[in-house]
């Protein structure tokens, strides 16, 4: 009997059985492929099929003709513990393949949270956890995505991290290993030439410190540290011109254009902002292709633009105007996600807001003018007035407001600010004629956690302690009551604090990941499974204190345990950038004027988003 | 002008939803730019309706549904184009155009056939036993939430040959009989449930609904 035959009693008694069934419009299914590729999101297909980069990357592989790329997702547990009882190994959906019979197996790390379901889906595949204990049977195990920007706590695990853009790092890859196997080599040697390519890191050639401290190489011929793969021109950049279109409801269903990549205003927490560097774009009129064959082949009805600042895209209005003015007949919407408040994005929202109006989100991120420049979100109070205001005479009625509690050298008075703010939000509805209002309002507010984060300006900040951020948090509730009319939305910090333990972790980390697994720890980021007092027993039962690593506070000049990987932006600019905060001070867009992060000794060109190449101090 | 289609939902999209399905048609029909209508202000959807749901699981070779249309098009080319697009499981059978005014679809729905697999060694002597009796009662939802009722006059024909199970149900839009209710009711694990035909009653014999109603 097939997979496919065997699982056919179970589907209809777990949840959504379409998770498992495949045979979506799109997929690409190749029977004869040389390489076969198993692409695994650690988490539940609908959140899986939400993810651009699978999209990208499945695009990819897929084109070369004899290259094929699967997708497999999470099982959810009620499936997960059917497939076990009744001996079913972890499939792919395109064929219904065993994940372990892939040549490569693949996952995207795109959070912490998510490391647990790595183990659990390898263990469900039958692949041995650590690359020590993988034979040259077993496949080669890789992973890509934001968080191999600090891959040390899965370290043990991973045969080789991709670091960066990975459109044409996954397929050289792929060529060379499909070149390794022909010529009969064994997977370390293999390895051993990977290592030393661009973009590429090997943990197996790697030590880490006996303490908190740097990572250096077990052998002379590869690199102290390692370069992030780069794509410099986004407009040639392969993109797919079909999705796969779900049987059943995922969580954002629609076409996904990618305007842009990177950012140039250096919000200080944010990772995205800093390793996604330089800010590129695509052309108006790659994107209207991409437009028209995405709709065409899929049928949706709903376009979303993603950029981490999609305000600052060069040509948003443009762009705006023309996909309303293609599409509006055929009620196409177009959707942009968080806005940065500064930027001038009314043209673009009376636009989009012709064929519908969904939430608008704003993500102020600080309730203070004081916190803000302290964390560098270069916005103020009158540019949240104009934009709320430009939105609400757009007729939008749905805000929704982003914030974060337990940032460095936030007070009481911090938190105030925020629902200060909201009620702002709100007083400028309600100051606009009750006829050219467009209903009632829809106020949302939400804080999270803060995590200090690799790669940024506070890498050196520990998390604040869990009681003061549930203080903290009890401080912004009662003051959000005198908002009348707003919601407010928080989440317990656990998950934040774990967070905060792996994003600034080392390979010790990698004990605790295991024993965690072993006690039955897996879809941690979903509340119904996320069980802290198991982690707690497995750091314990492994003797590390999990504070120790999220409340580190770390001297300026120690080495750090990601040293050596390098996503380009310099630690004497972070550096730079931390002490700048302190003192409240801030450092301006580099579309001005290039700041000298260092991101311009990774490219080969200028930078794309300076029109100046410049080489300033660092 | 309001297309009229026979579709079927077997294989990988009976695990489809009835949602799941709806907004796979109209997806479909988008691809490939049919003239259907759309409904005026908010949020304005296309204007589909289908004469009954499907629960989950269970297939159908005879599926119903109508797509308002703001122009005329070649009911054979629209079909064969769908037919081209529509994912795995799904496939248009027919497509008629019929008037606008008339009843709706689900109208024209009084009964619906089904075949099933039947292998435990008793089921024979359970259908019986139930044709026999004029009664079974159970708990069904209704309006006013879940009440006894005696769902035996709701079932018309129900025979085996075999292991091979025919059913025909009361599928009004007064009550509709789900086949999964009667089989949990007498005891019956079946497989492979699929739903035949959604048919009218003329003159006391069973139709298909779309020849029974045409407008």
């Amino acid at each position: 009997m097939t997979i496919r035959q065997r699982i056919e009693p179970l589907l209809l008694k777990v949840e959504k059985p379409a998770r498992y069934v495949g045979g979506e419009l799109n997929q690409i299914v190749k029977k004869d492929a040389k390489l076969r590729f198993a692409f695994c999101f650690p988490d539940n297909y609908e959140v899986g099929m939400s993810h651009l980069g699978i999209k990208i990357l499945y695009h990819a592989i897929n084109a070369r003709q004899d290259y094929a790329c699967e997708r497999v997702f999470a099982p959810w547990p009620d499936m997960a513990d059917l497939m076990r009882e009744n001996d079913i190994p972890l499939f792919s959906l395109e064929t219904h393949s065993p994940v372990g019979e892939f040549d490569i197996v693949g996952f995207t790390l795109q959070y912490e949270m998510s490391y647990t379901n790595v183990l659990t889906m390898l263990s469900q595949a039958g692949i041995p956890w650590k690359w020590s204990e993988r034979g040259e049977d077993a496949p080669l195990v890789v992973a890509g995505g934001p968080c191999t920007c600090n891959p040390e706590p899965v370290a043990d695990f991973f045969d080789l991290f991709m670091l960066g853009d990975g459109e044409e790092s996954i397929v050289q890859l792929m060529d060379m290993y499909k070149e390794s196997r022909e010529k009969g080599e064994d997977k370390k040697t293999f390895l051993r030439r990977m290592a030393k390519l661009t973009g590429y890191y090997v943990p197996m050639f790697y030590k880490a410190s006996e303490d908190f401290g740097a990572v250096t190489p077990l052998v002379d011929d590869v690199p102290a540290v390692i370069d992030r793969a780069m794509i410099e021109d986004l407009d040639t950049a392969v993109y797919p011109d079909k999705f796969i279109v779900p049987n059943t409801e995922i969580v954002f269903d629609r076409v996904v254009l990618e305007p842009a990549r990177g950012c140039t205003k250096g919000c200080r927490f944010c990772q995205a902002g800093y390793i996604y560097r330089p800010a590129r774009e695509r052309s108006v009129d790659k994107l209207l292709g991409l437009a028209d064959s995405l709709l065409s082949s899929t049928g949706y009805e709903e376009i979303s633009l993603s950029a981490l600042s999609t305000g600052d895209y060069s040509c948003l209005h443009e762009l705006t105007s023309q996909l309303v003015k293609r599409y509006q007949g055929d009620h196409v919407s177009v959707s942009l996600p968080s806005l940065r408040i500064d930027s001038v994005v009314k043209d673009a929202l009376v636009d989009i807001s012709r064929v519908r109006k969904s939430s608008l989100t704003f993500a102020p991120e600080a309730g203070t003018q004081r916190l803000r420049d302290v964390i560098n979100k270069g916005v103020n109070e009158e540019d949240l007035a104009r934009s709320v205001t430009d939105a609400f005479e757009a007729g939008y009625t749905n805000i929704k407001l982003y914030f974060m509690l337990g940032l460095p050298t936030e007070t009481d008075e911090d938190l105030v600010g925020i629902a200060k703010l909201a009620s702002k939000v709100r007083w400028l509805f309600y100051r606009i004629p009750f006829e050219e209002r467009k209903g009632n309002l829809k106020l949302g507010a939400s804080a999270s956690t803060f995590v200090p984060k690799p790669h940024t300006a506070f890498q050196w900040v520990g998390q604040t302690p869990l009681d003061e951020v549930m203080r903290r948090q009890g401080v912004l509730r009662d003051a959000m009551k005198f908002v009348k009319g707003a919601s407010f939305s928080w989440h317990e910090p656990y998950t934040s604090f774990l967070e905060a333990v792996f994003s600034r972790g080392d390979r010790h980390l990698g004990k605790v990941l295991a024993r965690a697994v072993e006690l039955g720890c897996r879809f941690d980021s979903w509340s119904e499974y996320f069980d802290y007092d198991k982690w707690m027993q497995a750091f314990s039962d492994c003797g590390i204190d999990p504070k120790t690593y999220a409340q580190r506070e770390i001297a300026l000049d120690a080495p750090l345990p990601w040293d050596h990987i390098n996503y380009g932006v310099s630690k004497a600019f972070l550096r730079r950038e931390y002490e700048k905060a302190l003192e409240a001070a801030t450092t301006g867009d580099c579309r001005q004027g290039c700041l000298g992060c260092g991101i311009t000794k990774l490219l080969k060109g200028g930078c794309p988003t300076c029109a100046q190449y410049s080489s300033s101090q660092n | 002008m309001r297309a009229v289609f026979e579709f079927t939902k077997l294989g990988a999209a009976a695990y489809m939803s009835h949602l799941d399905l709806v907004r796979a048609l109209q997806r479909a029909l988008r691809r490939v730019k049919a003239p259907v209508a759309y409904s005026q202000g908010f949020n304005p959807h296309m204007h589909v309706s289908f004469a009954t749901a499907l629960s989950l699981g269970v297939q159908s070779r005879c599926e119903l549904f109508e797509a308002k249309l703001l122009a005329p098009v070649s009911p054979d080319a629209l079909k064969d184009a769908l037919n081209k697009t529509l994912p795995e499981g799904i496939s248009i059978v027919s497509c008629v155009l019929w008037e606008n005014d008339g009843p709706a679809l689900t109208s024209f729905v009084k009964f619906a056939s089904y075949e099933a697999t039947l292998t435990q060694p008793d089921a024979a002597q359970k259908i019986d036993t139930l044709l026999a009796s004029d009664e079974l009662i159970v708990q069904k939802k209704s309006k006013k939430g879940m009440k006894d009722t005696n769902i035996r006059p709701m079932v018309r024909e129900m025979s085996l040959a075999g292991d091979a199970l025919h059913l025909v149900l009361t599928h009004a839009e007064t009550g509709a009989l789900k086949p999964e209710l009667l089989f949990d009711a007498m005891g019956l694990a079946a497989q492979n449930v699929t739903r035949t035909g959604l048919l009218n009653e003329v003159d006391g014999q069973l139709v298909p609904a779309l020849e029974g109603g045409r407008a």
